[in-house]
């Protein structure tokens, strides 16, 4: 088997066993829109205050509804044994763990930014910068995931998973959040965005080179 | 020199001769630090007396960040080179670290009230302190969240080592964040404009930081190398109290 045929078959497996646990995915969901529709019936229906604190919530919401979702990455695997089965893999751990986080943002991520124009309308958004924002997001959350990789293979076999989860996700996680949230303020006031997504986008790739390796790290110790 | 030092016990006695100067060398620089602070320096003209918190808010944060970043390169020492006495070192600073973040908040508040006229401000670097205080708080839960102790060792070590990569990009983050919010801070200590009346007690008080830090650090390496081998000890005693009364039942047994 090639290394790539090794990777679909990686991302094949994660994805089809996400599909036969939709339930989680429309959980995951459905939190993320619990957490927009809390807004107004805290500050109020009135539209011009809605859409001024709208983008934040729509990444703040994006990020709480990222984090129960982040448990359930390496939980599956480790009850069934298939850490031992990832690190046998004839292929780059850390390789296999993007593979992973791939698919993990294809089951969480990527519903999340489809999800994110409806509840902008919700919270009185208008349409024209929104694309931006789903870019925004698309990038934001995949940079989440894999920090909730390494999260979620740091806490194997740990006593609490579930907070402990969040408290190592959220300080990492605050540059996501303020470029994040820039970035989308300047797409929806019709500004130029460019320069704060290509912040965003830094931040990503520096997690993308780092976070696989720390993850495959953690996974052979707890594999031991 | 780090093989020289993996053997406990030899640290051991090494540590037991810096400790004693570690606080000499404390008291040597806190009480100057303290006369110099308090009676010896001129007030600001602009900022008045409360200028004085800065002799313990400014050392507190060169501390803070410091700790951070020796307990990281400790981390790097535990998972490349197994130094068995690394991850000690990196547990014993954690809780010393965070203390001093957190006094680097409480004093930054306390000097934000006459300044700012409130308790808190969403200046660049406070927050950026509550946020290393966060990952102070995750490091020492997540090393405390496991039965076996030397998992929860890596795991932390990975996490001190994710960490540190972090902390400039939040720093930047976080500072781009705020020049796009609000204007520059009242808090301007540290900065290259500072008077050398100022700079004398800053510097006595930063060394006096130091002293201290090494000196605890020390201490709670000893307590929970003590603790290790305490547990290791108990460990032996009961699988050694186990074993006996099997024996002996299968003993009997085989006797009826």
């Amino acid at each position: 088997m090639t290394l790539l045929s090794i990777q679909m078959a990686v991302l094949r497996r994660d994805l089809m066993l996400g599909w036969r646990g939709l339930a989680d995915t429309v959980a995951g969901l459905s939190f993320f829109v619990m957490i927009i529709a809390l807004v107004p019936l805290a500050i109020g229906p009135e539209q011009a205050q809605l859409t001024l604190i709208a983008p934040a919530m729509l990444w703040i919401a994006a990020l709480l509804a990222t984090l129960p979702q982040m448990e359930r990455l390496f939980a599956r695997d480790e009850a069934e044994g298939g850490i031992d089965h990832l690190i046998m893999i004839p292929a780059p751990l850390a390789l296999t763990v993007l593979t992973k986080a791939i698919a993990a943002w294809l089951l969480i991520g990527l519903p999340l930014t489809l999800t994110a124009p409806f509840l902008g309308m919700m919270l009185a958004l208008p349409l024209t910068g929104m694309g931006m924002v789903m870019v925004a997001l698309g990038m934001g959350s995949f940079g989440l995931l894999l920090l909730g990789m390494t999260a979620s293979s740091l806490v194997l076999g740990a006593r609490r998973s579930g907070v402990l989860i969040a408290i190592l996700v959220l300080p990492l996680a605050m540059p996501i959040l303020i470029f994040g949230t820039a970035s989308s303020v300047a797409a929806i006031n019709g500004e130029d965005a460019s320069a704060t997504m290509r912040f965003l986008l830094a931040i990503v790739l520096i997690y993308l080179a780092v976070t696989p390796w720390a993850t495959a790290t953690s996974l052979r110790h707890a594999a031991e | 020199m780090f093989d020289y030092l993996a053997n406990p016990a030899r640290f051991q006695r090494i540590a037991s001769v810096i400790r004693p100067i570690a606080w000499l060398a404390f008291i040597a620089t806190i009480l100057p630090g303290l006369y110099y602070a308090f009676f010896n320096s001129p007030a600001d003209y602009q900022q008045g007396e409360t200028v004085r918190i800065m002799y313990v808010h400014v050392p507190s944060a060169w501390m803070a960040l410091m700790a951070y970043v020796l307990m990281a390169v400790m981390a790097l020492f535990y998972l490349v080179w197994k130094h068995p006495l690394a991850d000690v070192a990196a547990r014993s600073m954690a809780l010393p670290g965070a203390g001093f973040a957190l006094i680097t908040l409480i004093t930054g508040s306390l000097w934000g009230a006459p300044m700012w006229g409130t308790w808190w401000v969403w200046d660049a670097r406070l927050t950026s302190m509550l946020i290393l205080l966060f990952l102070y708080i995750g490091y020492m839960v997540l090393v405390d969240s496991f039965d076996r102790e030397d998992r929860g060792s890596k795991a932390g070590a990975v996490l001190l080592l994710v960490g540190v990569i972090n902390i400039p990009i939040i720093k930047f983050s976080v500072d781009w964040w705020n020049t796009l919010h609000q204007g520059a801070s009242v808090i301007r200590a540290g900065g290259p404009a500072i008077d050398q009346s100022m700079l004398i007690p800053l510097l006595l008080m930063a060394a006096a930081a130091k002293f201290w830090f090494i000196g605890i650090t020390l201490v709670r390496m000893r307590a929970l190398l003590g603790h290790r081998r305490l547990m290791a000890r108990r460990h032996q005693m009961m699988a050694k109290s186990t074993t006996t009364p099997q024996a002996k039942t299968a003993g009997a047994n085989a006797h009826d």
